[in-house]
């Protein structure tokens, strides 16, 4: 456990699966040779296998007694491999009326086959039957874990934890690759960079942070879904989700590493019963499976949140409900509220 | 084990069916697992239990000198052959061999603080070996070492294997063994194979010293 530690909440409730934060990332921190896979922040489909594919199976973390539970090192197929695209075939050999811009299997040898698996693959499928289907989004990043557990795998103490602020980092110069800690993550969010032959993952912008610029996944989002700061800010959105409202509760709390990122578990519209009349009795998402997602927490989590609209319908204030609406969006990330466009920064590299 | 000298070029040496390895007395050398409880994470130990790992129980090494440079000819079973990797959980084929810089360095745990040992680590992936550093697990630092390299080849389930280096210290990186002719040192020796995603701790290694006798 470190001195202090930041944290985020997402509400499950306002994500639009727009992928903007995934992008944010994406440009910021990973489009070097090697990385053309690695998606630090992903937003998936629930319910849904997830990225890589069928992460909840593959172990890692810690059991009940805090013993380590082995992990399954994932594959690039299972994050789902860039896929290249028919380019040259479409802009340069004429063929512009003719044939269609689309993607290929990276692992067919140059063959035009198509991709069989992506990250997000199964994007809006969810589950359930019409009138009562449903889905939501669910991103994940790095979890900052109290107890990483790829920290306790890693054989060379290439991981660290920061004491200031709990971030969980790689050092490139120590790591040799050995990807331990991939198996122990029990989210499984390191990528392992065949190029480099190190392990990354999310970093929580702390370049940014020491310049007091919030990450980008947070600031960019434009559904208002990331609350971040100190989790013992008594000021800040995160401590009153986590702490007093206790609304935002962590992704399986099961694997023992003590996660970070909070989340607002997500409220359905009400199920149609057999005749089509609304039934207020049982919800639409199975309550199974939200505490399967995010344990027994899930059902407090709920009634607080439907209490608390409740409220503002019949006219009443409600401080939860206007944390969770962030009327203004840059009091979702104090103290990190520099705007990056107007910083002094070195002139960039000719 | 005792290191012949010949009157052999490099590229002689070099080459795993030339005439002087051929001639050369065949040392079998016995490994066995780096145990479970030497693996320095809880984690290692509990996802390798049950899975094993460093199977390969013996490898015949031979070694020889020019003058020049010393040249170790390992061969072992290896059913596949694991080079530069395809997929992100896949591991290379490596070996090495292991000198103490200091006559008490523990083999085990790879040296002790004050107490290194110096390694030749080669990997199927590689172009040429790296010379490593470590006084004890965890704190290896490998290094490139221009004087370092190998040949290396994979037929019918086995790997040969020659790893050579320059007995000139000039220009060694530091914590290089200094070999020389008519000189007395010990060695070891590790296999990991890559198809049963061993690495780092999980290995087939000879637990004990071998004295080395370099003629001079
Ligand atoms: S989410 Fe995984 S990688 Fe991140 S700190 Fe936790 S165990 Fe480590
Ligand atoms: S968290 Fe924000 S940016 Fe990311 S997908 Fe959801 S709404 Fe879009």
């Amino acid at each position: 456990m470190s001195e202090r530690q930041l944290a985020f909440v997402f509400d499950l409730n306002k994500c639009l699966g727009c992928q903007t934060c995934t992008i944010s990332c994406k440009t910021l921190w990973t489009d070097q040779p090697g990385m053309e896979y690695m998606w630090w922040n992903i937003v998936n489909t629930m319910p849904g296998r997830g990225t890589p594919r069928d992460r909840d199976e593959m172990g890692g973390g810690f059991d009940a007694e805090g013993r380590a539970r082995a992990g399954v090192l994932p594959s690039a197929k299972d994050f789902g491999e860039a896929w290249d695209f028919n380019y040259e075939e479409v802009f340069y050999e004429g063929k512009g009326q003719s044939a269609y811009l689309h993607p290929r299997n990276p692992s067919a040898d140059g063959k035009d086959e198509a991709p069989e698996w992506g990250p997000n693959w199964d994007e809006d499928q969810g589950a359930g039957e019409y009138p009562n289907s449903y889905y939501f989004y669910l991103p994940t990043i790095c979890m900052h874990c109290t107890e990483p557990a790829c920290l306790a795998a890693c054989p060379r103490t290439a991981i660290s934890k920061r004491e200031e602020d709990g971030i969980v980092l790689i050092d490139e110069d120590r790591c040799d690759g050995y990807r331990f800690c991939m198996e122990a993550c029990p989210y499984k969010r390191i990528y392992f960079n065949p190029d480099r032959f190190i392990s990354q993952k999310c970093v929580m912008c702390f370049a940014r942070l020491e310049e007091g610029v919030a990450p980008a996944c947070v600031r960019q989002c434009p559904g208002r879904v990331r609350h971040f700061g100190y989790l013992d800010d008594e000021e800040n959105d995160v401590f009153k989700l986590v702490k007093t409202w206790k609304v935002a509760i962590p992704l399986h709390p099961e694997f023992g590493t003590e996660p970070n990122v909070y989340y607002v578990p997500p409220l359905a519209p009400p199920r149609f019963d057999e005749n089509g009349e609304i039934d207020e009795e049982n919800p639409r998402i199975p309550m199974e499976y939200l505490r399967s997602l995010f344990g027994p927490a899930v059902d407090q989590a709920l009634a607080t949140l439907k209490l608390e609209m409740e409220k503002t319908r019949q006219g009443g204030k409600s401080e939860l409900m206007d944390i969770l609406i962030a009327y203004k969006w840059q009091n979702m990330f104090i103290p990190f509220v520099e705007d990056p466009g107007e910083l002094s920064r070195p002139a960039p590299k000719s | 084990m005792r290191v012949g000298r010949v009157d052999a070029k490099d590229e002689e040496l070099l080459s795993p069916d030339s005439k002087a390895w051929q001639e050369a007395p065949v040392n079998e050398v016995v490994l066995s697992p780096a145990p479970l409880e030497m693996q320095p994470t809880e984690y290692i130990r509990v996802a390798r239990n049950g899975r094993p790992y460093g199977v390969l129980s013996s490898m015949k090494v031979s070694a020889l000198h020019n003058g020049d440079s010393v040249f170790f000819h390992l061969i072992w079973q290896d059913g596949s052959e694991d080079g530069p990797i395809k997929d992100i959980n896949q591991f290379a084929d490596a070996a090495a061999v292991m000198f103490p810089m200091v006559e008490d360095a523990p083999l085990i745990g790879m040296g002790i603080k004050g107490k290194p040992v110096n390694v030749w680590l080669w990997r199927a992936d590689w172009e040429r070996p790296k010379n490593v550093a470590a006084e004890g697990m965890g704190t290896t630092v490998r290094r490139d070492d221009p004087a370092l390299s190998s040949a290396a080849r994979h037929a019918n389930g086995q790997w040969d294997l020659i790893v050579a280096r320059s007995l000139n210290g000039k220009r060694a990186p530091q914590g290089t063994v200094a070999l020389a002719p008519g000189t007395v040192t010990k060695i070891a020796f590790a296999v990991w194979q890559g198809s049963e995603q061993e690495r780092a701790g999980l290995k087939a290694f000879s637990p004990d010293w071998q004295e080395l006798e370099l003629d001079a």
